[in-house]
């Protein structure tokens, strides 16, 4: 055999992995599609005539913890709290967490919300940092407010604490600065009520994004489309994941990621795996994958449930600086998050979750950007050494860009069929011109932005003893956006 | 978009295939976007009509409600020839019933009576049946809501025969219409279904029975028999919310129940009721108990026991535990002197964890 | 005499307002928490009915809200779908004067209004 037939044979390999790959990745998008209709019109039915304001006033309704950890937040925390107390539900505690911050916010809660040192026993369920002290309102109208002050640790090590301080069998994570609908836990709760013989675990939520909104209070007042480019992309891009992605997975039952921002957890579950692990940037991801890991391997029947209706809104990054250190971390979360599993990969033991979403997410999430990094690096050379077929190169790209733009075009019929937040015709033109710009403009940003964070793991940068200090305002959900 | 590279492999392709799909799939996408407008657009018609029709019809609403038959005619609310006509149109109907449901929800007495006096007037309730008649369960489920709100009883046996639908939620909306109907009787289902009772709708009954009037039926003893474990919950959860005295002592057979759930709803209905007379049962039932259980004892005790329970709370206080430790600890404040004695007198109690234990359970207490 | 309601169910309201008119009182309309907090800036009314559950506010913290002003006692009457013991005894531990579960009677409504403000 000579070195030409050797080389043709290795190339024509490739090339059957790489069309494999392909075919592969477009008839998952095409599942995501169907299943996230499916279920999504099942959800929206069940709500049509669910009257969830029963759970409001019920002394039965499961008694929920919030746990939102605060660093640094002292311009907001006050607006944040209020607005937090405001949510309907009856059985709740709002544990907000101080996290060694260096600013004035504690010394703002305690005056605004006149609080007072009280004496509790923290069980100490999942280590965590020292606890300087636990306040609590002397004003009844507060009586829900737990404030606990603790040493600098982290998110993660924040909201162990919250673990440990919550009196409730279910906990609530939340960012602080996300706005949260008053509905939220009424329509979270429900999940939890609803599941028969297979206990649910955790349940996810949506993240919209409030650039541009009108808020007012810490209350959403107005809903309005981002005016900035890219914080539309994202719009877009939390449209494709939460609306599509999340949706498909949970019809199957192998979500594997809930957001940090706004995710529902079973306390003692929780504690049985050891709460959030503060080694890894990607603890919200890390922690799902471990309680269903739990589950899965004591045999025990469960559910990972998810409520698409919005609930939940959030800043977005607005410059490329930010947007590309959240995506770099979010990044370097999954790939330690995946590796510390790595022993549910394809391992039948662990049923749907090792032979479907693990590998899943291998491929497509953690591998996609860096195919097709080295897919555009490739073809540059060849193009420049004129080996390039350039008809079938165009024919292709078009081919690939026009299934992705109908993929976001979905993911904006999803949100105007169901939800329909923004107003009118002309953000929806708006909406389908992003999504046309997006992959020129947007989507290589986040794939370079995802191979710096490669990159970054592989050095293994020493980042993460700042995440601490850097405090977590840009540590936000996670949305694995498609495209 | 990584595929691009192999262009001049043997299983690609061709390159005029590719553009004929990237065609077909930009003509898909610009008719989605045309959809996407065209449902934009009559959605927002529908919009304003809906609101013109709401706006109508609330005024006849609002006349209905404070309606009064005058003296020897047959009662009939009048409604405009506008309205009548307006309600020939099949989404008018739905804004009118929706309009109905939401007041009749909110309001009793003559209010109330007259909103279904004016539902049944204006035929409202074949609109109800004919969602019954249909085969989406969610069409189904709706019908039913309406119905049960507008108090039609007439149609119970239609209703009825729902409470063993295949779809679990128009089970479950069946079996609270009946609730709704006929209060506690309506609860006659509980002695033949099999399916569980999600928690929610344990709930939704609790809510709907919390305001039905009269006695709950003799056969509540046989729910607390039931087989299914569910049952068993609600029946209990039902005693201690409508304070069903003179079940106490039948709850204390429920401490040898198999199911936990069953046992911890016991303990806890024993709380409400403040049957005094069980802590002796709850103290015996103790030592075999799951944690979750003995945390409800233990809590249950702080509110009905006395001095003597005093003795056994406090030798919880050793329980290796802290969670039990603090529920012992609570309870003993709770107890009274004698409680806060035994506090005062044990041994460890300048120690950790214990100072911390017993300093959080007294601020508790004061708050 | 001067009454703020506050009740997010359109129909509702307006039934409340019909009916506290025709006794001849001058009535504020508040649709969510907010604007009836909105309202309380723009000095007392006579007497206040409430919602709990509205969007925006709570009609707790619309009793909290107008308990720490220096006002004369304005009173307050919840008009809530709750009705379980531990929620009216929040409300009356707040300093609600009277507490009113839906579904309720307005012409019920109108008597207690009546009691509380000739008391």
């Amino acid at each position: 055999m000579d070195g030409m037939s050797i080389i043709s044979m290795i190339s024509t390999g490739l090339a059957l992995g790489f069309w494999l790959y392909s075919i592969a990745l477009l008839s998952s998008y095409l599942f995501v599609g169907i299943f996230a209709m499916l279920e999504m019109r099942q959800y929206m039915r069940l709500n049509s005539f669910t009257d969830y304001s029963i759970l409001a006033g019920s002394s039965n309704a499961p008694g929920i913890s919030i746990l939102a950890p605060a660093y640094n937040e002292g311009a907001t925390i006050i607006e944040n709290v209020r607005s937090l107390l405001s949510i309907h539900y009856r059985n709740l505690e709002l544990i907000v967490i101080n996290d060694g911050s260096k600013d004035d916010s504690l010394t703002k809660l305690i005056d605004h919300y006149q609080l007072q040192l009280t004496d509790r026993f923290v069980q100490p369920a999942v280590p965590t940092k020292r606890i300087r002290g636990i306040y609590r309102s002397s004003n009844p109208v507060f009586h829900k407010l737990i404030v606990v002050d603790k040493e600098n640790g982290g998110k993660a090590d924040a909201l162990n604490v919250g673990v440990n301080v919550s009196s409730q069998p279910y906990i609530v994570c939340i960012d602080v600065d996300c706005i949260i609908e008053q509905d939220a836990l009424l329509k979270m709760a429900r999940p939890f009520l609803d599941s028969g013989n297979t206990r649910v675990i955790a349940s996810g939520g949506v993240v919209r994004i409030a650039n541009g909104c009108e808020i007012r209070n810490g209350r959403l007042v107005k809903v309005h489309l981002p005016t900035g480019f890219l914080p539309r992309a994202q719009t877009l891009e939390y449209f494709r994941a939460f609306l599509l992605g999340r949706m498909a997975w949970s019809r199957l039952n192998a979500l594997l990621l809930i957001s940090g921002a706004f995710g529902a957890f079973d306390k003692e579950i929780m504690i049985a795996c050891g709460g959030y692990d503060h080694a890894t940037v990607g603890e919200d991801m890390e922690l799902v994958v471990r309680m269903r890991r739990y589950m899965e391997e004591h045999r025990i029947p469960y559910k990972v449930t998810y409520i698409p209706d919005p609930l939940c809104w959030t800043e977005a990054p607005a410059s490329y600086k930010i947007l590309g250190r959240q995506r770099n971390r979010w990044t370097r979360g999954t790939i330690e998050t995946l590796s510390i599993h790595r022993k549910m990969c394809f391992n039948p033991r662990y049923g749907r979750l090792g032979l479907l979403s693990f590998p899943y997410w291998l491929l497509f999430e953690l591998l996609a950007p860096i195919v097709e990094f080295i897919g555009v690096a490739v073809s540059l050379v060849l193009a420049v050494c004129g080996d390039l077929n350039v008809p079938l190169f165009l024919a292709l790209l078009g081919f690939i860009l026009s299934f992705g733009i109908l993929f976001s075009i979905l993911a904006i019929l999803m949100e105007v069929l169901t939800f329909n937040q923004y107003n009118g015709w002309k953000d929806i033109l708006r909406l389908a011109l992003t999504a046309i710009l997006e992959p020129f403009l947007f989507h290589p940003f986040i794939v370079w932005s995802a191979i710096r964070g490669n990159i970054d793991l592989l050095r293994k940068k020493k980042g993460w003893g700042d995440m601490s200090r850097q405090g977590f305002t840009s540590n936000k959900q996670k949305v694995y956006a498609k495209s | 978009m990584c595929y691009y590279y192999l262009f001049s492999s043997p299983v690609a392709p061709g390159s005029s295939w590719l553009a004929t799909a990237m065609l077909c799939i930009c003509a898909l996408l610009m008719a989605l976007v045309g959809f996407m407008l065209a449902y934009l657009l009559t959605r927002k018609q529908t919009k304003r009509m809906e609101e013109r029709w709401r706006n109508i019809h609330r005024e006849l609403v609002q006349r209905a409600i404070f309606w009064e038959p005058a003296e020897g005619e047959p009662s009939h609310i009048p409604v405009h020839a506008g309205v009548a006509r307006s309600l020939l149109i099949p989404l008018s109907r739905q804004v009118m019933i929706t309009e109905l449901i939401n007041g009749k929800k909110g309001l009793s007495g003559t209010a109330a009576t007259n909103l279904v006096l004016l539902y049944r007037q204006l035929g409202l309730e074949r609109d109800s049946l004919h969602k019954l008649a249909s085969r989406k369960w969610h069409l189904q489920a709706q019908g039913i809501q309406e119905l049960a709100v507008m108090e039609q009883r007439s149609y119970v046996t239609r209703l009825y025969r729902f409470t063993n639908a295949h779809n679990e939620v128009v089970r479950r909306e069946a079996q609270a219409a009946i609730v709704q109907l006929y209060g506690f009787e309506g609860l006659r289902f509980l002695e033949i279904i099999d399916t569980p009772l999600s928690e929610w709708q344990q709930i939704q009954l609790l809510r709907l029975l919390q305001h039905a009037t009269g006695m709950p039926p003799g056969n509540i003893l046989r729910w607390l028999d039931s087989a299914n474990e569910t049952v068993r919950i609600f029946t209990l959860k039902l005693v201690a919310e409508q304070h069903l005295q003179e079940l106490a002592p039948k709850l204390r057979e429920c401490l040898q129940d198999s199911c936990q759930e069953v046992r911890l709803q016991a303990v806890r209905c024993m709380r409400e009721l403040g049957a005094a007379d069980s802590c002796p049962n709850l103290v015996t039932a103790y030592p075999a108990e799951t944690p979750a259980v003995q945390l409800a004892i233990l809590h249950t005790l702080g509110h009905i026991g006395t001095e003597a329970e005093v003795e056994f709370v406090g030798t919880q206080l050793s329980a290796p535990d802290n969670r039990i430790k603090l529920e012992a600890a609570r309870a003993l404040v709770r107890l009274g002197d004698a409680g806060l004695k035994y506090l005062e007198l044990f041994p460890f109690m300048y120690r950790s964890p214990w100072n911390q234990i017993l300093r959080q359970a007294k601020t508790e207490w004061m708050v | 005499m001067k009454i703020l309601v506050a009740e997010d169910e359109p129909i509702l309201i307006r039934i409340i307002e019909m009916r506290l008119k025709k006794d001849g009182y001058e009535v504020l309309l508040a649709e969510d928490g907010q604007q009836a907090l909105d309202r309380l800036e723009q000095g007392p009314p006579d007497l206040i009915i409430t919602d709990i559950m509205m969007p925006y506010a709570s009609g707790l913290e619309i009793i909290a809200s107008v308990r720490a002003r220096t006002w004369p006692k304005v009173p307050v009457i919840i008009l809530s779908a709750m009705g379980q013991e531990d929620v009216v005894l929040e409300a009356f531990q707040l300093g609600a004067d009277d507490y009113i579960t839906k579904p309720f009677s307005p012409n019920e409504l109108s008597v207690r209004v009546r009691r509380l403000l000739t008391r």
